[in-house]
């Protein structure tokens, strides 16, 4: 598919994704980073750092998501961990509500305009 | 060769020191992070793109508060003319002044300064002007120095 397309669909889910991702358990860049492209990478392209940083800063900047620095025991130094806000918590369920909704009407969109069995 | 990137990434950075700082530190994160699932420092360098990929993607959002280099430079002008031109001002009016006791006969202008009325002798408004403009240019340019 055009990857013009892929980058609008990604520029509207990608924060939500990062949020879901915040919201399951407290973690760090890296982390965020290996999840993401666990699920999307088939889909969405493969996620780099240029692409998530900006999105995390993004979501602190708006008090959606915090961070705190703790030990990484692995490597002998600081990593920054990510959870999320009560105001993330709240945007988030709310995002999620929008997209169900916004998902179910897409789809009927879909379903009628008779794309041929093939496409579909 | 992780060193050399993060250093070519500082340099391709534009905002505030401050910002510069939280970016690099999670930089750095990134390549402990990667290094201790078992990737080489190459392989990450791949992902992250040049620096100056790196650099204008990850800023993008930083830069939200203005801090970007137009304005900064804009800022110094302004700040260099003022000083330039309040300095020169009232260094002229200055010295082009007779002294405040010489009244009358003299062999070319006759320069007689009216005491009172204003209370504030603006000559030294300009100088104060131009000297805190002055602080201000020296001070930008030694905070660019110290960014770099």
């Amino acid at each position: 598919m055009d990857s013009k397309y892929v980058q609008q669909f990604k520029r509207g889910s990608l924060e939500m994704i990062l949020l879901c991702l915040v919201a399951k358990k407290e973690t760090y860049g890296y982390e965020i980073l290996t999840e993401l492209n666990k699920g999307s990478a088939a889909v969405l392209g493969y996620a780099r750092e240029g692409t998530v940083y900006p999105i995390l800063y993004r979501l602190q900047e708006a008090g959606l998501i915090q961070s705190r620095m703790g030990p990484a025991p692995a490597n002998g130094g600081e990593k920054k961990y990510y959870s999320l806000t009560v105001q993330g918590h709240k945007a988030l369920s709310e995002m999620v509500t929008f997209w169900r909704d916004y998902t179910v009407c897409v789809n009927g969109f879909i379903d009628e305009c008779n794309l041929s069995e093939e496409t579909k | 060769m992780k060193e050399k990137y993060i250093e070519q990434v500082k340099r391709e950075l534009t905002i505030s020191r401050k910002q510069k700082i939280a970016i690099i530190r999670d930089l750095e994160e990134a390549f402990a992070s990667a290094l201790e699932h078992g990737e080489t420092e190459q392989q990450v360098i791949e992902r992250l793109g040049t620096p100056k990929e790196f650099a204008s993607t990850v800023q993008e959002e930083k830069k939200g508060a203005g801090h970007g280099r137009a304005k900064r430079v804009a800022l110094f002008i302004c700040t260099f003319a003022l000083a330039t031109v309040s300095l020169a001002i009232s260094v002229i009016s200055k010295s082009s002044r007779a002294p405040a006791d010489a009244i009358g006969a003299a062999d070319a202008m006759t320069n007689i300064q009216v005491e009172g009325g204003v209370g504030v002798d603006l000559t030294s408004i300009l100088l104060v002007v131009g000297i805190a403009a002055l602080v201000l240019t020296v001070f930008q340019i030694v905070n660019y120095f110290r960014k770099r």
